[in-house]
């Protein structure tokens, strides 16, 4: 058979945009990480400021979206992708609503920080949330590699974690209610430590979400509300 | 995100799209049609096909079913083929002297190509829509009439005109022209035109309707109107359409079928193969890498 050089498009500034808005989602995928580290630094090192300078770059993760929302809408109009091109432009426009959610996520958890350092409120079991949010920074940052590199074998290895963030908030927040019912007077604050649990469990969900975004623009199958054990067997076992 | 990861993604070299192993696959052999080629209820079943035009093979071994009442849609690059497979499902290469044809053709389990089958008769069975609308030099009416009056379809004057106005109304012309059914069907806009023959190839009342991208040389709304027809017509009839256009193909069919240098490469539902074919082939040329 005749030989093509088919690996690219035809046009080669679609070829550029497609190309443009993987970056611009890796940059804000990167952006969220960031946050998020900074706001478990804050925790650990109660640190107003950190959680302040967070606060005021909210704005950024929100712009990003709505860039990378226009320029996909974009690219359909004018392009009208098709295949993977298609699932591009599907996998980025879901995929952001993630990362912007995980960025929501991490302003809340800094909002919640600045009235317990205010207080100036004291417990083990901050480390206990550093440890839970350590494994979200850690997932998350598997699934945005995963996302650069297009490994829907990886992603799916990283959905399945989640299941583990899940147990462990679970015992984290069963101590959090038992602390509650037995000091009532520290429910405020116990109450806003479960909130911050709540929200690092939340972007372990949002982490899992661009895990099912990457299969589904790898493989072209949609795996979401299907149990993670199953697809990994159906795709790779 | 660590530093490897960012390193790929400003080293184009390292991307999925371009890396050494996809390069290697740039000759992409073909094997057998990928997808589903036949059906339950089909009304043309083509197998083991092969086209000739005198030394050089056109068409190599395709082996496809036309579903009753689907609209399949045949895409490709120029010089795939797929031209010329469509021309095999009316015997319309017949006329071309060193074209040679292999291979079974069965319209209703019957071979079109057997020494008994009248092509005439075939082709009113199976009608065709080519790309550029040629209406007869005659008037709307009589060009609507031409084909009944040759294959003595109706008995009277009476019923003639109603197969007219009736095969006017299904290719949706009749509401623009009933006032002006003996005007000559040339002084029509190209959509109207185009019309025009589709309503004369309903007129003999075909089984099945090729064409041969109907559309090509019509603006935007005459398009619009004549992919809405299609949906209408393929409760009567079944169609086979072959579109350069593959937002066309992905709007007016039910499957799609991907032809390339004279091979069926991959056979599906149109819904798959726009979101996720599964022929590297199919996947490069819907996303515009080549054709």
């Amino acid at each position: 058979m005749e030989q093509f050089d088919i690996d690219k498009h035809t046009s080669s500034e679609f070829e550029a945009e497609l190309e443009d808005i993987r970056n611009h989602l890796l940059k804000m995928g990167g952006k969220a990480e960031s946050q998020l580290r900074t706001v478990l630094t804050a925790m650990l090192e109660n640190d107003e400021e950190l959680a302040d300078e967070l606060l005021a770059q909210g704005d950024d993760i929100d712009q990003m979206e709505i860039d990378l929302d226009q320029e996909c809408t974009r690219i359909i109009a004018i392009r009208q992708p098709a295949a993977s091109d298609l699932r591009l432009i599907v996998a980025v426009m879901k995929s952001i609503t993630d990362i912007e959610r995980i960025g929501d996520e991490t302003e809340k958890m800094a909002r919640l920080l600045k009235k317990l350092i205010r207080r100036d409120f004291q417990s083990k079991y901050f480390k206990e949330i550093d440890h839970l949010g350590q494994e979200v920074l850690a997932n998350l940052s598997a699934a945005l590699n995963a996302l650069a590199r297009l490994d829907a074998e990886e992603a799916i290895k990283i959905a399945q974690k989640d299941q583990v963030i899940d147990a462990h908030f679970d015992e984290l927040n069963g101590h959090l209610i038992k602390h509650m019912v037995k000091d009532p007077n520290k429910v405020k604050p116990y109450l806003k430590m479960s909130h911050c649990a709540q929200a690092l469990e939340r972007i372990g969900d949002h982490a899992k979400n661009i895990c099912e975004n990457i299969i589904y623009l790898v493989i072209g199958k949609d795996v979401r509300h299907t149990d993670i054990d199953e697809v990994k067997q159906d795709l790779f076992d | 995100m660590n530093e490897a990861v960012m390193n790929e993604l400003v080293d184009p070299t390292m991307n999925a799209r371009s890396n050494p192993e996809t390069e290697d696959s740039l000759n992409i052999e073909y094997t057998d049609t990928v997808g589903q080629p036949l059906c339950e209820k089909a009304k043309i079943r083509t197998q083991n096909v092969n086209v000739f035009y005198a030394d050089n093979q056109a068409i190599h071994n395709v082996s496809l079913d036309i579903g009753a009442h689907e609209v399949i849609a045949l895409i490709g690059p120029s010089g795939c083929g797929k031209s010329t497979y469509l021309r095999t499902l009316n015997r319309m290469n017949d006329t071309i002297d060193i074209c040679r044809v292999e291979g079974k053709i069965l319209l209703d389990d019957e071979n079109i190509y057997s020494k008994k089958q009248d092509p005439v008769l075939l082709r009113a069975r199976v009608g065709m829509v080519f790309q550029k609308p040629n209406p007869f030099p005659k008037s709307i009416y009589d060009n609507v009439a031409y084909g009944p009056r040759i294959h003595g379809l109706t008995r009277n004057k009476s019923e003639l005109d109603d197969l007219v106005e009736d095969s006017l109304i299904k290719a949706g012309l009749f509401a623009e022209v009933k006032d002006r059914l003996h005007a000559p069907g040339t002084g029509l806009s190209g959509g109207q035109q185009q019309r025009l023959c589709i309503a004369r190839t309903i007129a003999v009342q075909p089984e099945v309707i090729l064409m041969d991208e109907p559309a090509s040389a019509l603006d935007p709304i005459a398009t619009a109107k004549i992919e809405e027809l299609m949906n209408e017509l393929k409760e009567n009839f079944t169609i086979v359409i072959v579109t350069h256009s593959m937002q066309q193909a992905a709007r007016v069919s039910q499957r799609t079928a991907y032809f390339h240098m004279g091979r069926l490469i991959e056979v599906g539902e149109t819904d798959q193969i726009f979101t996720n074919p599964a022929h590297e082939l199919t996947e490069k040329y819907i996303t515009g890498r080549f054709g």
